[in-house]
Parts: structure tokens; C-alpha cells; sequence
């Protein structure tokens, strides 16, 4: 059945999942705003070819890990400014609810291809031949970005350790 | 030590998606959403030159947190605000409605991890299990006191589904739901006693929203198009109620017009109500705000990041304690507003009363106002995550 659902009643019904996987791959609730926003503009745009050919849920959160590992990292780096105190995340809260060895934290200091890898492998079950296929990117680069992020968490991360602070 | 990683990761990303924040209202709707003026003008430069270098598309930064607020209430120069309300100490849920507040784990005592979707009693939670991203499986009813669940039902999920079960909404000993996909829309309901799923009717090629059961019938209106329709809860064919024709649900039984699907337009939502039991019928003209929204009683407001309530006969009006002022929803049960107040941190607003009790969630403080949004009207649920579980609080029992 051809246009049986239309853009306005998929952001109304999927927007908070969508923003879930958004916060999950930004780690930031204003980025995932952000990341969420700037995916659905285009995702609108070519709405008739999604919603008629494609899953459009499954096509959103690949546009979403796509940005993310694209201009995402541009944004980020222009964010290294002076910014004002306004809704400021608490990050003493969140590092007493993030009760994994503080994984949350350090999963911030990745490059976010390399969190998107992680994301993708262990938040959506995805096998490494479909994180590929998600990221535009080889299989054996899927491996070597997974590798490099575990190693990296592995140095901060204690199995054991319930007060996450790192610093 | 890898697999442990490994392990610590994928609770790790739940537990952020448990405490993501609620997308905000209107996202995605909008090319351009409105631009709040900043104080470092560097930042939005930067991020508008990046935008252009993307396609052309303007991504309106930090902006989008605040669409919850009125079209052009933002803008520098704006008159100061009349009501603000000084800071002051807001007692706890549990010294004010404590029959109200639970504290929960995230996990069934049957180890699933569940989404809360309503109270079906004082003391029966109604959930959801998933079993893939935000795809619901199964029904169960939770009891709070015996600390017991039931299943009521599998939630079947046909091939081609674009939209998985949603509006799950509760009545007549019922559970009823709404999915849609490439066959169209459709309505799907279970006992509350348990039993197999049915399929209650095809709501065509729209999508439905705002269900209710009533009187044997489940009544829904429509994303796409006005009218408010009704099937047999057993099953059967659609049937548009009559005089509804150009009506969206509102909070059972009421319905009313216009709706403004999705946050962005100024105005008066549900300016007109009307009773579809008793036929009843009430307006609202409220014109000194760029965006009211009103329940079958109250209305609230905003303007100039205060949060004002009124009745719709312009009664009854004053501030709410809210510094997010995001309360962009009609009141749940016509009467509560989820507020974050100075003093707080997320905090049920009785209008009513003017009594307010905080939710103390500890691990959400301070963050944007597009955590504490309210479920649909007619919910009597209210939840968000706090440190160590959800936090749930039953507006019926207040």
C-alpha cells in the first residue's frame, strides 16, 4: 500500500526511539537533538523513495550513524569553545548513576566512528558485515575501529570499580 | 576481560537509552526551527557555516531544545516577565501525594527489562517487554504490591510493520493498541484477563493515535486527518462518530479541534472541546499568548519562559512553578502539569490545588526540558529514570 505512512505520522509515533538511539551515538542530549534534527531534514526530503522501498525506521538510524561519524565530528570540535553554563549536564550526577566502572564517561573521549562502531555491535546486535553496510565503511575497518575502542576503554575501565571518576 | 567489557557495554548503552531525553516536540518538522538568541554568537556562526557546508540544510544547534517554546517568545527584547516566581524549596513526592509515588527497578521480577505504559489500578502497572529496539513483544501486568508479573498477551508485530505497537491505552477490562505498516493502519487489542491478541479493525491508510476504549468500543482519531472513528472492541468495520467530523481525541470522551499535530503552530489548541457522551461543548479564546493548550478544563501556557495556567473561561489564572517552562502539553487528567521547578528537579503541578511535590530524580538534574514531557493526557502514568530505576507517579491517586 503506497504512501500508508506519511513523514509527519512516523516522526510522531518513532521521534523519543529515535532520539534514544540519537543520545545513545551521541552520548550528549543536545547533540542528539541535534543529530536527530539534521537526519530527519533529510530524511523528509526523500521521503516517497524511503517509505515506499525501504524500512524507514532502519534508514533513519543509518542516516543518524552516518552523520554522526561525518560532520558530527566537524560540530564537536567547533562546540570546544566557551559555552555558557545554561543546561549544563551534571556530570557529578551522571557519573554516580553511571554505575559501570564509568563507561559511560569514557566512552565521550572516542572518535565517533569508533563509538559508532560500538554502538551499532553492542546497543543494536548488529554483526560486523551490517555495521559495514550501515557506516559506508569495510568490514576489516569495522574490526580494527572495534579493537581500537575496547583497547582504549580498557585502559580507564575497572570491572569492579562502582564509582566511575576518571579524572 | 574483553566479554565483560563487552557485557559492561551493552547495559551501559540501555541504561542511557532508559535515560535518553524525550525527543522534542515538532522535531524534524521544521527546515529551519527558531533560532533562540545566544550569547555567543561564535557557536551558532560556526554551527550555521557547518550547516551550509552539509547541503545547505540549517540545523538550529541548542535552538531545538528550546522548541517547546511558543514561536517567537524568544526573542531578545521581549518584555520581562510578569509572574516570575521566586525560588523556593519544593517538598517531596513522597511528603505531599506519598500514595502517589513508586520507585521502582527497571527489571520484572522475572528479569526483563520493561517500559511502563500505564497504571490499570493503585497498584498494577501495566508494561511493556521488547524484543528488539523499542518493538514491543509482550504485555505484562505488574503488580506492585505482591511484586508479581502477569503476562496478559504477545504483542504480534505482522511482516511490513513501519510503526510497532503504539498508544497502548486501557479500558472495559481491555488492553488496546495501534501499529501501521505497508497494509495500512490498524487497531489491535487483548483482554486484561490474558489471552491471544486480536485484531480489532483497519483504520485504512492513515495512521491512528489517541485510542480509548469505551463501551464496548475502541474509539481513535487519525495523524493524518480529522474525525474521530469506532469499532467494536470484539471487532468489526471502522465507523466515523457521528458529528465528529472534523475532531481529534482529546482526553476521552472528550474531543475537540484544531490540534496542531505536532508542536509547532501558535494558537489556541483544542480552542474548541466537546463532550462526545453528553454533548457538551466548551471553547476557549485566550489571545494574549503565542500558544495556549488546553485540556477539557485548563489551559497552559507560555511566554517569555514563564508558565501560566488558566481555566478555558480565563479564570484561575497564575504562574507555575516551572523554569523550563516546557509544560507544552495539555494538563494530565485535566489537571496536573509536569514541571521542572527552581528548587527541584522534576515536580508534578497540581492546578487544582497549587500544591506541588518533586520526584527528587537524582540523576537527570539539570538537564533539558524535554525530559519531564508527559505522556498523552488521558495517561494517569507519569515516569522518568532516576538513579537506580524508574520513578513513577500515579496521577489517579493524587
Amino acid at each position: 500500500m503506497n504512501g500508508a505512512l506519511s513523514f509527519e505520522e512516523f516522526v510522531g509515533s518513532r521521534a523519543d526511539a529515535l532520539m534514544r538511539y540519537a543520545y545513545v551515538l551521541t552520548g550528549d542530549p543536545h547533540d542528539a537533538a541535534d543529530l536527530l534534527q539534521e537526519a530527519l531534514v533529510r530524511v523528509r526530503a526523500a521521503w516517497p523513495g524511503v517509505v515506499n522501498k525501504r524500512e524507514p525506521e532502519g534508514y533513519v538510524r543509518t542516516t543518524m550513524a552516518r552523520l554522526h561519524i561525518s560532520i558530527w565530528r566537524k560540530r564537536r570540535r567547533e562546540r570546544l569553545m566557551p559555552e555558557p553554563p545554561e543546561r549544563a549536564y551534571d556530570d557529578t550526577a551522571l557519573a554516580r548513576a553511571d554505575g559501570d566502572g564509568g563507561l559511560w564517561r569514557a566512552l565521550s573521549g572516542l572518535p565517533p566512528k569508533q563509538r559508532a562502531v560500538l554502538v551499532l555491535r553492542y546497543y543494536e546486535s548488529l554483526s560486523d558485515n551490517e555495521i559495514a553496510e550501515v557506516l559506508g565503511i569495510s568490514r576489516g575497518t569495522v574490526r580494527s575501529q572495534a579493537s581500537r575502542a575496547l583497547d582504549k576503554l580498557r585502559t580507564t575501565w575497572r570491572p569492579s570499580v562502582t564509582n566511575g571518576s576518571l579524572r | 576481560m574483553t566479554e565483560e567489557l563487552e557485557q559492561a557495554l551493552r547495559r551501559t548503552f540501555a541504561e542511557a537509552a532508559d535515560r535518553a531525553p524525550k525527543a522534542p516536540p515538532g522535531i524534524g518538522l521544521e527546515a529551519r526551527p527558531a533560532r533562540r538568541t545566544r550569547a555567543y554568537p561564535r557557536v551558532a556562526m560556526a554551527a550555521a557555516a557547518v550547516a551550509i557546508a552539509i547541503g545547505g540544510a540549517t540545523v538550529g544547534g541548542r535552538a531545538l531544545l528550546t522548541g517547546t517554546h511558543a514561536p517567537g517568545t524568544a526573542k531578545a527584547g521581549a518584555s520581562p516577565a510578569l509572574h516570575r516566581l521566586k525560588k523556593t524549596a519544593v517538598p517531596p513526592m513522597e511528603k505531599v501525594w506519598p500514595q502517589a509515588i513508586h520507585r521502582l527497578s527497571k527489571k520484572l521480577p522475572n528479569g526483563h527489562a520493561y517500559h511502563p505504559l500505564t497504571f490499570l489500578d493503585d497498584h498494577t502497572l501495566l508494561v511493556s517487554t521488547e524484543s528488539s529496539f523499542e518493538k514491543a513483544d509482550a504485555l505484562y501486568a505488574y503488580d506492585l504490591h505482591k511484586h508479581t508479573a502477569r503476562q496478559i498477551t504477545t504483542v504480534v508485530t505482522p511482516p511490513k510493520t513501519q510503526m510497532f505497537a503504539s498508544y497502548f491505552t486501557t479500558g472495559d477490562g481491555y488492553v488496546a493498541w495501534a501499529i501501521a505498516g505497508h497494509y495500512g493502519g490498524e487497531v489491535w487489542a487483548a483482554p486484561l484477563t490474558g489471552g491471544k491478541a486480536h485484531r480489532v479493525a483497519r483504520t485504512g491508510t492513515s495512521t491512528p493515535d489517541h485510542l480509548a476504549i469505551d463501551g464496548g468500543n475502541v474509539y481513535w482519531s487519525l495523524v493524518r486527518s480529522p474525525g474521530v472513528y469506532r469499532a467494536p472492541i470484539a471487532g468489526g468495520d471502522a465507523r466515523l462518530v457521528g458529528g465528529t467530523g472534523s475532531e481529534y481525541i482529546l482526553q476521552w470522551p472528550w474531543v475537540g479541534s484544531p490540534r496542531d499535530s505536532l508542536g509547532t503552530a501558535a494558537g489556541v489548541r483544542f480552542a474548541t472541546a466537546k463532550n462526545v457522551k453528553t454533548g457538551e461543548t466548551r471553547s476557549a479564546r485566550l489571545t494574549d499568548r503565542a500558544a495556549w493548550h488546553c485540556g477539557p478544563t485548563w489551559c497552559v501556557g507560555q511566554k517569555n519562559f514563564v508558565t501560566e495556567a488558566q481555566r478555558r473561561d480565563g479564570s484561575g489564572r497564575h504562574a507555575i512553578p516551572d523554569v523550563e517552562s516546557m509544560s507544552a502539553v495539555p494538563p494530565s487528567l485535566d489537571r496536573f502539569v509536569i514541571t521542572s521547578p527552581a528548587g527541584g528537579t522534576i515536580a508534578v503541578y497540581d492546578l487544582e490545588t497549587g500544591r506541588i511535590g518533586d520526584l527528587g530524580v537524582t540523576s537527570e538534574k539539570k538537564l533539558p526540558s524535554t525530559w519531564v514531557r508527559p505522556q498523552e493526557p488521558g495517561n494517569p502514568l507519569y515516569y522518568t529514570v532516576t538513579d537506580g530505576g524508574y520513578v513513577l507517579v500515579d496521577l489517579a491517586a493524587i
